[in-house]
């Protein structure tokens, strides 16, 4: 039989340990625990998106990023960055809707829908010219005094399906899109007659899923947000002769 | 990319360094190229060992990465390396355009060439943030809304390394960047169209690139350039010798937060204070810590008050330089607009601040008027809220000494 004091030294013992153990446990649980509940605690929101898609989890839980490091952006820019990031390798539009109806939201919807119609011979620039880049089957050419009174005037093609489309996106009442052959601006050209029309069911007429639900999208955010309506992400009518 | 390059890495003795990742960005005129490379390290042989020996040694394997791709001024991407890390970190310029028909942003296959004949804005971000990100995108958003030609910078990998080791890339980030600009064209002939803006660590990457072209930029903005203390690592970076105006014709600084370096914004041409109220996200009182102090658990109330001065303010106030200075451009469309009509990116090019400038004081005071918590969504997660400074009340004075008041 112990002596008492050896007893009681043996519990010690074993209280020691016992909370030695449980701390142990506890420290190595703790990041676990968190990965259980898909808390992300100081991850990059890069890294987040990406573990997101590989994963096929949910966009949403870019919002269980924790933030602990005051130093660099607000947590829920950070988050909403993942959400950013998601939409950008998924080009799902749908994703951007987690951010509506802030600015950031539209930036979102934009650059997915810009990725998604890329690939168009001739674009509108911000000085009020058309160019059309070296991609072009017709070579790069910058229009310096673009007009789309008569696309017939146009002797190259990617201008005329450029002047049709225009048209389609500004003018009320028109709708050229069945002159166009390139299929993207095709498919922007039917996508801007939805938006004229405030209409989603013109979206129908594009062939593709993603860049319907691209146009779909964009038509419910304009009719949902009025405060939105401004923004330059919706367009502009060109300042071009018409 | 021309002649031998020879690694300049070495370690704290000037020993090469064995292990160590190393990145060469080089743009290369239409040609047929030999690339050899050459391993020059003085591998440590035992004298002892028999020339037997010696024969066997085999040298460790080194990877090498060769990456080539055509060469687009709007969008370049690369890799940098600091000799102090064993590991290269991605980053990447990007134009940024909207198309203004569509709404759509363009994809850099779109966009036209960089022209140096033309005004560029290089914008850089700071600590953990990219040029993805909200405040930074919706800062090159409203520059690009003037029809000038902008540049995103992107080193968020080695911008959010742990702790503040990430300031040990910012001169590698400039040194890159400078790189891909004097190969686009930007040389001491045209550099009165470059301009630059950063916030936090990003305005030190605008001073170590303007530092590193060929004569002075036109124009740096620096928002809330910050200050790294050593208390938390802050050591790889001596901001002590930026002075914003040295390399730049004309040089603007707005300091907005106790994680900004007062000193450091002084040194521009044209420096502004940017004061938000206090306890704003908490009307008038800092309810918290009032109501832990009125149940006389003082040392509670003090951390309360602490942990708000020190760690919350500051978290939020270091980007309101950023979304202040965004709102000024966005108000500067507007010519009627007299403050934010002093910002726009043309009046900062011309040199023309009409201001009065003071050599040791800021030439201004914003005052944020109800910083605005602004939401991304209205479903599920509205509670995602971060603070913008949007409304304020300017206090200056114009070049001639009368008091601007707005």
């Amino acid at each position: 039989m112990l002596a008492p004091q050896l007893v009681r030294l043996r519990s010690h013992l074993v209280l020691a340990i016992v909370t030695v153990v449980a701390f142990a446990g506890g420290v190595l649980a703790w990041p676990y625990s968190f990965e259980l509940r898909r808390v992300y605690i100081n991850w990059n929101p890069y890294t987040l998106a990406q573990h997101i898609v590989n994963e096929g989890r949910s966009p949403d839980e870019c919002w269980n990023l924790v933030v602990l490091d005051p130093f660099g952006p607000q947590p829920a820019q950070l988050r909403a960055g993942c959400v950013y990031q998601v939409a950008m390798l998924t080009l799902n539009p749908s994703v951007c809707e987690l951010l509506l109806p802030s600015d950031y939201g539209l930036e979102c919807l934009s650059t997915v829908g810009g990725k998604l119609f890329s690939g168009q011979p001739c674009y509108f620039t911000s000085r009020n010219e058309v160019y059309c880049n070296r991609n072009s089957p017709e070579g790069e050419f910058l229009l310096t005094k673009p007009e789309i009174g008569n696309c017939a005037t146009y002797q190259r093609k990617d201008l005329r399906e450029w002047c049709w489309g225009t048209r389609t996106w500004w003018l009320p009442g028109i709708h050229e899109c069945g002159y166009i052959n390139h299929p993207i601006v095709r498919y922007e050209c039917e996508e801007g007659y939805a938006f004229k029309e405030k209409d989603a069911s013109f979206c129908s007429a594009i062939q593709n899923e993603e860049r319907k639900q691209y146009c779909e999208i964009r038509v419910s955010t304009w009719l949902k947000y009025p405060k939105l309506r401004d923004s330059s992400f919706f367009g502009k009518p060109p300042q071009i002769d018409s | 990319m021309s002649g031998d390059y020879i690694s300049e890495k070495m370690d704290e003795h000037g020993n090469a360094v064995p292990v160590s990742g190393e990145s060469i960005s080089a743009v290369l005129p239409a040609g047929e190229y030999t690339i050899t490379i050459s391993d020059f390290t003085d591998y440590p042989v035992d004298p002892f060992t028999s020339s037997t020996d010696y024969s066997r040694f085999e040298l460790p394997p080194i990877p090498v990465r060769l990456e080539m791709s055509r060469y687009t001024t709007q969008l370049i991407q690369g890799r940098i390396s600091i000799p102090e890390s064993s590991v290269t970190m991605p980053l990447s310029m990007t134009v940024r355009e909207l198309n203004t028909a569509t709404g759509k942003m363009k994809e850099p296959t779109e966009v036209q060439t960089l022209n140096p004949s033309n005004p560029l804005w290089v914008v850089v971000h700071g600590r953990k943030d990219s040029d993805a990100f909200d405040q930074m995108s919706a800062l090159a958003r409203n520059l690009s809304a003037f029809g000038v030609q902008v540049v995103t910078v992107n080193w968020n990998a080695a911008a959010s390394s742990v702790g503040l080791d990430g300031s040990r890339w910012i001169e590698a980030v400039a040194r890159w960047v400078s790189n891909q600009l004097k190969a686009v064209g930007f040389t001491s002939n045209n550099l009165q169209n470059l301009n630059i803006i950063g916030h936090s660590w990003g305005s030190y990457v605008a001073f170590e690139l303007a530092q590193r072209m060929d004569g002075k930029v036109n124009a740096i903005v620096a928002l809330d350039p910050a200050k790294d203390t050593w208390l938390l690592g802050g050591i790889y970076y001596d901001e002590s010798q930026v002075d914003f105006s040295e390399f730049a014709t004309t040089s603007y600084a707005f300091h907005s937060s106790f994680y900004g370096d007062r000193d450091r914004a002084l040194t521009a041409q044209y420096a502004f204070r940017v004061e938000a109220p206090e306890n704003y996200e908490e009307s008038v009182l800092d309810q918290p810590a009032v109501h832990t102090f009125l149940r006389q658990h003082y040392l509670i109330a003090l951390g309360v008050e602490v942990v708000d001065e020190v760690l919350l303010d500051p978290w939020r106030e270091h980007g309101f330089a950023v979304t202040l200075f965004s709102s000024l451009l966005n108000r500067g469309k507007d010519p009627q607009n007299g403050v934010a009509s002093l910002f726009t990116p043309q009046r900062i090019s011309s040199s023309s601040a009409s201001l009065t400038e003071r050599s040791d004081h800021w030439e201004g005071l914003f005052f944020v008027r109800d910083p605005v918590k602004s939401t991304f969504t209205n479903g599920p997660n509205a509670e995602e809220d971060w603070w913008k400074a949007e409304n304020f009340v300017f206090d200056g004075y114009d070049a001639v000494g009368n008091a601007i008041v707005e």
